[in-house]
C-alpha cells in the first residue's frame, strides 16, 4: 500500500531511550556508576536506568539473567570522552581494571577519520565504544 | 554521574545499530518513524528526531551485507509520543503498512512498566517501542527519585 503524503506516522517527542540486557543488576551498575561514570538508578525490581549528567537520552537496562543475548560489536554505546588523550588513559585503566569489573574483551585504540576510540565488551556481553570524536554531525545536528 | 569514576565521560553520545538495505530502512526511518536521517557516508546513516523536537538519542546505522546476530525485543529503540491515542494510530498504522515497510513483527498496545505502547520489528530486526509516557514518570523524574530498590 503506497502512502504518498509526507506527514509521518509516527508524531514522535522524544527518542527517549535504547535498551540493554543484563544478567544481574547489581555487578553490572558498579561497572556503570564506578568505571564508566554513569548515573543509574534502579527505578523497577528488575532493571535500571543509565544517563549522563546531560540527560539528554537513557538506556533502559533489563535483568535478564543467564538469558543474556550477547550484543556483536555493530550493536554498541559510544561514550564520548573531553579529549584526544583521554582515550588512551581510558584504555590503560580497561586493561587494569578488567579483571575487577570482569570485562570480556578490550579492542586496541584505533584512529578513524574524525576521531580516536577503543571496544570493550562488558561482562553481559554489551558492547562499549570509548572515544573521542571531534565536532561532528552528531553534536551539530544535520 | 560520578566524579569518582575512572572514566570521567563527557556524555553519552550515540547508540549504534545495522541494516541489510539502508536504503530501504531510510524509507522506513523517515516516512514511518518521522525521524532525520543524515547520510555521513556511503553505508552510515544519523538518525534523530527532527527540529524543533530535537533532542535526546542519536542513533548511528551501519551498512552490513547480512544481519549475523538479529536483536530481540529487550534491544529496543523507545520514541515517546504525545497521547495513547497516538500509539493506537500508529499500531493500527503499523499493521496497515506491514508490507510496505517490510516490518516483521507488530504487537499489540499494552500498558507495562508504568507507560502504554508496543513494540514493532523492522525489516533489519530492529525493535522500537512507541510509547505514552505519563508526564509524572519521565526518565528524568525516575532518575531524580534515586534508586527505589535496594542492591
Amino acid at each position: 500500500m503506497s502512502r504518498p503524503e509526507h506527514v509521518p506516522i509516527v508524531n514522535g517527542i522524544h527518542l527517549s531511550h535504547g535498551t540493554l540486557e543484563l544478567r544481574a543488576l547489581a555487578r553490572s551498575k558498579r561497572f556503570y556508576k564506578e568505571f564508566l561514570g554513569l548515573t543509574c538508578v534502579r527505578h523497577h525490581e528488575q532493571a535500571q536506568i543509565l544517563a549522563s549528567s546531560d540527560q539528554r537520552w537513557f538506556i533502559a537496562c533489563v535483568q535478564a539473567g543467564n538469558g543474556v543475548h550477547p550484543q556483536g560489536r555493530e550493536n554498541r554505546w559510544f561514550i564520548a570522552l573531553h579529549a584526544w588523550k583521554d582515550v588512551d588513559t581510558a584504555h590503560d585503566a580497561a586493561i587494569q581494571h578488567q579483571a575487577e569489573f570482569d570485562i570480556q574483551r578490550i579492542d586496541p585504540v584505533t584512529d578513524t577519520g574524525h576521531g580516536r576510540s577503543f571496544c570493550l565488551q562488558d561482562c553481559d556481553g554489551n558492547w562499549w565504544e570509548i572515544g573521542y570524536r571531534a565536532s561532528d554531525v552528531i553534536d551539530t545536528g544535520p | 554521574m560520578s566524579q569518582r569514576s575512572i572514566l570521567r565521560p563527557r556524555t553519552l553520545h550515540h547508540g549504534t545499530m545495522v541494516s541489510a538495505d539502508l536504503a530501504a530502512a531510510r524509507v522506513f526511518y523517515e516516512e514511518f518513524l518521522g525521524l532525520a536521517c543524515t547520510a555521513i557516508a556511503s553505508d552510515q546513516l544519523i538518525l534523530r528526531l527532527p527540529e524543533p523536537t530535537a533532542g535526546g538519542c542519536v542513533i548511528e546505522v551501519h551498512h552490513v551485507g547480512s544481519i549475523d546476530r538479529p536483536q530481540n525485543l529487550l534491544n529496543h529503540w523507545g520514541i515517546d509520543v504525545p497521547s495513547r491515542s497516538d500509539v493506537d494510530r500508529i499500531c493500527a498504522a503499523a499493521g496497515q503498512h506491514k508490507e510496505r515497510y517490510g516490518l516483521r513483527r507488530v504487537m499489540t498496545p499494552r500498558m507495562q512498566h508504568g507507560v502504554y505502547g508496543f513494540y514493532l520489528q523492522d525489516r533489519d530486526s530492529n525493535w522500537w517501542e512507541i510509547e505514552y509516557t505519563d508526564p509524572a514518570r519521565t526518565h528524568v523524574s525516575l532518575i531524580e527519585a534515586g534508586d527505589q530498590y535496594p542492591d
